[in-house]
């Protein structure tokens, strides 16, 4: 079915190519394409072109200076939430024995449980997710750790 | 890190935000034409290489806009835009030539006509070749996964 799909509107683009072709060749209704062969339009296309990576360049480079002054600005809650999470949720956390991780005895953070008794479980994932979705927003690059991190070939953001 | 990067030179802050700023404002030299686009182009893409694997630019745009940058690096430079060359004398460093400058709208109206936005001159057969199949590959490339999907969940 894909493949159908994917011929039948190969065959449709061509088609179209081939009547704008005839239609051009037959009645002269692109006058400017015959300004598009020239060497000067083509100065212009390739200009015009080179520019526009120049922009998309400064998109990149603007979203990439967005993010790290933001990233720099969040490092040192990166790095206190780190270090409460190592030692209230998860001590086994970075050292390669998560799966150790402590089923029954450890607590989250008060502030963290709405429950008087809490469900280990239930706050030690809550903790991994929510740890998580702040190390995916400040990359865990911005930490002490950086020259390791670098080091071990992954993301700084 | 193992992929070639400034940063084995120095990855403290400063160091990452002066490769960002630095690439920012060469792409912005890119489209003024203000110094050389080769050179320009040669630090944008050299700035894009060192974030690559820490920034963790690996989305196809990401990747397609490096490739891009270094086949520019062999086109011929641009002409700088008639806008960028007044600026010096717009901001009062130009002297006595301040006074005979004409007006933004009208160089803005310069800066937009084609010849102002025109290259130097052709750019090399290879070069040009490469350029087109490059475009040929992205529209391809994403054309194809419009019909077949990313992963083998996509039913489309």
């Amino acid at each position: 079915m894909k493949t159908s799909v994917a011929v039948a509107s190969t065959c449709v683009l061509f088609g179209i190519a081939a009547v704008l072709a005839y239609v051009h060749a037959e009645y002269e209704l692109f006058p400017w394409y015959e300004w598009l062969k020239t060497e000067n339009a083509a100065l212009v296309v390739w200009g015009i072109t080179m520019r526009l990576v120049g922009c998309v360049q400064v998109i990149c480079f603007g979203s990439l200076l967005r993010q790290v002054r933001l990233l720099l600005f969040l490092r040192p809650t990166v790095v206190m939430l780190q270090q409460r999470f190592v030692a209230d949720c998860a001590p086994g956390w970075g050292t390669g024995h998560a799966a150790s991780w402590p089923a029954t005895e450890k607590h989250c953070p008060s502030e963290l449980s709405s429950a008087s008794s809490c469900d280990v479980q239930l706050m030690q994932s809550q903790c991994v997710r929510g740890l998580n979705g702040i190390l995916h927003l400040a990359n865990l690059s911005f930490t002490e750790a950086r020259p390791h991190v670098l080091s071990a070939g992954h993301s700084i953001f | 890190m193992y992929y070639p990067s400034v940063f084995w030179v120095n990855s403290s802050d400063l160091a990452l935000q002066c490769v960002v700023v630095a690439g920012f404002l060469s792409a912005w030299g890119t489209m003024f034409g203000i110094i050389d686009s080769r050179v320009t182009m040669a630090v944008s893409w050299l700035c894009l290489l060192s974030l690559d694997m820490p920034a963790g630019l690996g989305y196809p745009w990401d990747c397609y806009l490096l490739e891009t940058t270094f086949l520019c690096l062999f086109f011929p430079p641009l002409h700088p835009l008639p806008i960028a060359t007044a600026l010096p004398a717009a901001l009062g460093l130009g002297g006595a030539a301040a006074a005979a400058q004409p007006t933004w709208a009208t160089l803005l109206a310069q800066s937009f006509a084609p010849g102002s936005l025109a290259m130097t001159a052709v750019p090399p057969v290879l070069a040009a070749f490469l350029w087109r199949w490059l475009a040929f590959r992205l529209m391809i490339g994403f054309g194809k996964l419009k019909f077949t999907g990313t992963t083998d969940k996509d039913d489309l």
